[in-house]
């Protein structure tokens, strides 16, 4: 242990006021290599063994891998504030995926630099809280429910479905939301219970 | 070249890309093409034959996409339904609680599951899938089930909405507005149940059932289905108690609210007599099919009760070679007579076809026991016993375990049931199956033992005398009563019978012991359901030779029957 001061350590920077902005449609991302990484990760996770925390540290290591610095953990703090066991999953289970580089580096580069809060808040932390009827169990089990989740982190992260506009992408998932399935046929099923 | 033989030519090739998509050890013929075929491509389970329609083929410009025809029928040989057996048990699961539909749903439930797993291979043919599948609404506009099935698709591949339906989507649109709901919630949560078949079943049932309602009916059982062959009646008897595993998958789909409360409550009776009541078939042909069907179920209870691991023989030694036969897979290696197999066949056709050499035993009668024992059953079917063909009747049961019993033992029975009246099939017979048909009859009066039957039986065998077993309840003794000779006739066939024995539920012990005195053996079955039981325990202490089998002079010796 130094008792000096780390001169050469950059001070912390200080928190930025906004993130770098990005366009989608500059950063389509191919579907298949993210589907068949959350294929592998989901055979092979052990789901008592997943923790938030070690997924912000796994997150915080993708980061210093590309040369870009993480989040600060007391930013990410909140974002993680209320989630449930299966949010948790989720974003476990999303940061395992993102260290499989199943997004090529340039491109993961490209979405986190001078946006890494963003790209943890809007691309893992909201869509794990979003897709909460979206269970491991279920994703093993069905193939669209992976596409949905895989479309989710590609708009979360602010980029787009290569080979589809961005109104097509956001149609497909709309056309895939479990939970907007799932409330339509509670409604269905009310109406015909009252019919 | 003509289109049949083009086919025939494309389909060569196109079979073992099929095929490889699941398996190159799979043991299928290559498809067979009926130049006057009306469908595209169908299967028969039983035979495992493909059959392609040279000419809506052709019409259909589905010449390219023969792989993914025959690969979907594959598919409904190796696992959807995979067998007769598999399908009979989800027809009659589907006819005991839903309303009589005019169309099955297992054809489209499989057809879903088939294109399920095609659609996961590589190189991909889904695209060629769904050309047969517009190509197949075309030719069937009105049936709604398989457009509701196409609209599945739609969602599971997620191709555009309307793509599968072609012309039909905006009517089927209006028809059932809430269709594309349906087929959201059948794509995505159906196959998130696998492996569970049955309970995939319940849950695509419980949607597509109102579909399968709107439907036109079908002219013939299967019609529109690519996989054809009724189930037999061994199948249906194979399918007629659920197994474990259907049991847990209906209580999972109650569980789940898969069903509204109406359906709920039949689908939770799974009993024999539901089931049986389900066998598909109208009128006189389904009569015929539940009782073979039931006749089956009967002998498969029956071989519960006789299979014993049998006893030591000693034999001869079969040293005198005989003939040569053909060697089969599961004969002896040893028994093989290389020598014979390589002079007549050669090197190449000899190791695939070896011969096998016969042996006998030097001295005649000491390679095989002889036995020619023979039994004489009369059944009573009155009304106090359910009827075979809906129910689980256990004296018919016991009569089926005594009849098997003897059969297998080398020897024939025949048999007679009676009520009020009587039918009998009273040739000795050594067809099990020919006497099970025939113990499935029933009369359902009043009792009334055919004393004058016997007697006739008595005198006709003369030094030939049956075993005879007389499987009642208490009703024999009023028949015994009502007239004074039926006493003496009774005596008579006790002193002339190897052995005259009763299977008599519940008697009166006084009652019972007169019949003792008269030289016959009652045997008391207190509760009926072990009838089945002490029939096997006779049908073994009187027929089972024991390993001292070759010294005796045929007929049997007859130990007290347990009881």
């Amino acid at each position: 242990m130094s008792f000096l001061k780390n001169w050469t350590a950059k001070a912390p920077a200080a928190p930025s006021a906004q993130d770098a902005h990005l366009l989608p449609e500059s950063v389509p991302l191919d579907l298949a290599p993210i589907l068949a990484a959350l294929g592998q990760v989901l055979a092979e996770l052990e789901p008592a063994a997943l923790d938030v925390d070690v997924a912000r540290a796994k997150l915080a290591d993708l980061c210093r891998d590309l040369a870009i610095e993480p989040a600060d953990p007391l930013e990410l703090d909140p974002m993680a504030t209320g989630l449930d066991r299966g949010g948790i999953e989720r974003v476990a289970l999303l940061v395992l995926v993102l260290e499989r580089r199943a997004i090529p580096e340039p491109t993961l580069k490209r979405l986190f630099e001078n946006r890494a809060r963003t790209a943890a808040r809007e691309g893992l932390f909201e869509v794990a809280r979003s897709s909460g009827l979206v269970t491991l169990d279920l994703l093993r089990g069905s193939p669209l429910r992976r596409e949905e989740l895989a479309r989710r982190l590609v708009l979360g992260l602010g980029a787009s479905v290569a080979g589809e506009s961005l109104a097509e992408a956001r149609a497909a998932l709309e056309r895939l939301d479990y939970g907007r399935l799932m409330a339509e046929a509670e409604r269905a099923r009310r109406a015909a219970g009252k019919g | 070249m003509n289109a049949p033989e083009r086919i025939a030519s494309l389909a060569a090739r196109a079979f073992p890309r099929a095929l490889a998509r699941y398996s190159p050890y799979l043991l299928i013929g290559e498809p067979v093409v009926d130049p006057e075929g009306e469908t595209f491509a169908r299967i028969d389970l039983a035979s495992r034959t493909i059959r392609l329609g040279a000419r809506p083929i052709t019409e259909a410009s589905l010449e390219d996409a023969l792989e993914a025809l025959i690969a979907h029928e594959i598919g409904h040989h190796v696992a959807f339904p995979g067998s007769p057996v598999e399908h009979a048990r989800l027809l009659l699961l589907e006819r005991t609680f839903l309303p009589r539909l005019p169309r099955s749903l297992t054809g489209p439930f499989y057809d879903l599951l088939v294109d399920e797993r095609l659609g996961q291979g590589l190189p991909s043919i889904e695209d060629d899938l769904c050309r047969v599948l517009v190509a197949r609404g075309a030719r069937a506009p009105d049936d709604v089930l398989f457009t509701f099935q196409r609209a599945v698709l739609e969602e599971l591949w997620q191709r555009r909405e309307g793509e599968l339906l072609g012309k039909n989507a905006a009517a089927f649109e209006r028809a059932f507005p809430d269709h594309r709901l349906d087929a959201k919630l059948v794509a995505q949560n159906l196959f998130a149940f696998a492996p569970d078949v049955t309970l995939q079943f319940l849950y695509f049932a419980s949607i597509a059932w109102r579909y399968a309602m709107a439907s036109p009916a079908q002219s013939h059982a299967g019609e529109g289905d690519c996989a054809e062959g009724e189930p037999s009646a061994e199948d249906l008897a194979a399918a007629l108690v659920p197994k474990k595993g259907e049991k847990a998958a209906i209580e999972r789909a109650i569980r789940e609210g898969f069903f509204p409360k109406d359906l709920v409550e039949k689908l939770a009776d799974q009993s024999l007599e539901r089931r049986a009541g389900a066998m598909p078939g109208d009128g006189a042909g389904k009569t015929e099919l539940l009782t073979a069907a039931m006749a089956a179920h009967y002998r498969r209870e029956a071989e519960k009760y006789l299979f014993r691991p049998p006893p030591a023989r000693v034999f001869a030694d079969a040293l005198v070679p005989t003939t040569h036969l053909e060697w089969e897979p599961g004969d002896p290696v040893a028994d093989i007579d290389w020598v014979a197999t390589l002079l007549r066949r050669g090197e190449t056709l000899g190791v695939a076809m070896p011969l096998l050499r016969e042996r006998i035993a030097d001295e005649e009668g000491q390679s095989t026991p002889s036995f020619l024992g023979r039994t004489e059953i009369y059944l009573d079917v009155s009304g106090s016993m359910p009827d075979p063909k809906r129910a689980l009747n256990a004296m018919t049961l016991a009569a089926q375990i005594l009849a098997t019993g003897t059969i297998r033992a080398g020897g024939a029975a025949r048999a007679l049931v009676y009520s009020v009246g009587h039918e009998k099939a009273w040739s000795f017979c050594r067809s099990e199956r020919v006497l099970s048909k025939f113990l499935m009859r029933y009369i359902g009066g009043g009792t009334q033992f055919p004393f004058d039957v016997l007697a006739a039986s008595v005198d006709e065998a003369r030094d030939e005398q049956p075993i005879r077993v007389i499987i009642t309840d208490s009703d024999f003794d009023a028949n015994y009563d009502a007239h004074r000779q039926n006493a003496s006739i009774f005596a008579h066939a006790a002193e002339r019978s190897p052995a005259l024995v009763l299977l008599l539920h519940a008697p009166n012990r006084e009652k019972a012991r007169r019949y003792e005195q008269a030289g016959a053996r009652v045997v008391a079955v207190r509760a009926l359901g072990d009838f089945p039981r002490v029939a096997a325990e006779l049908a073994f202490s009187l027929f089972d030779p024991g390993p001292s089998a070759g010294a005796h002079d045929g007929n049997p010796s007859p130990t007290n029957p347990s009881g």
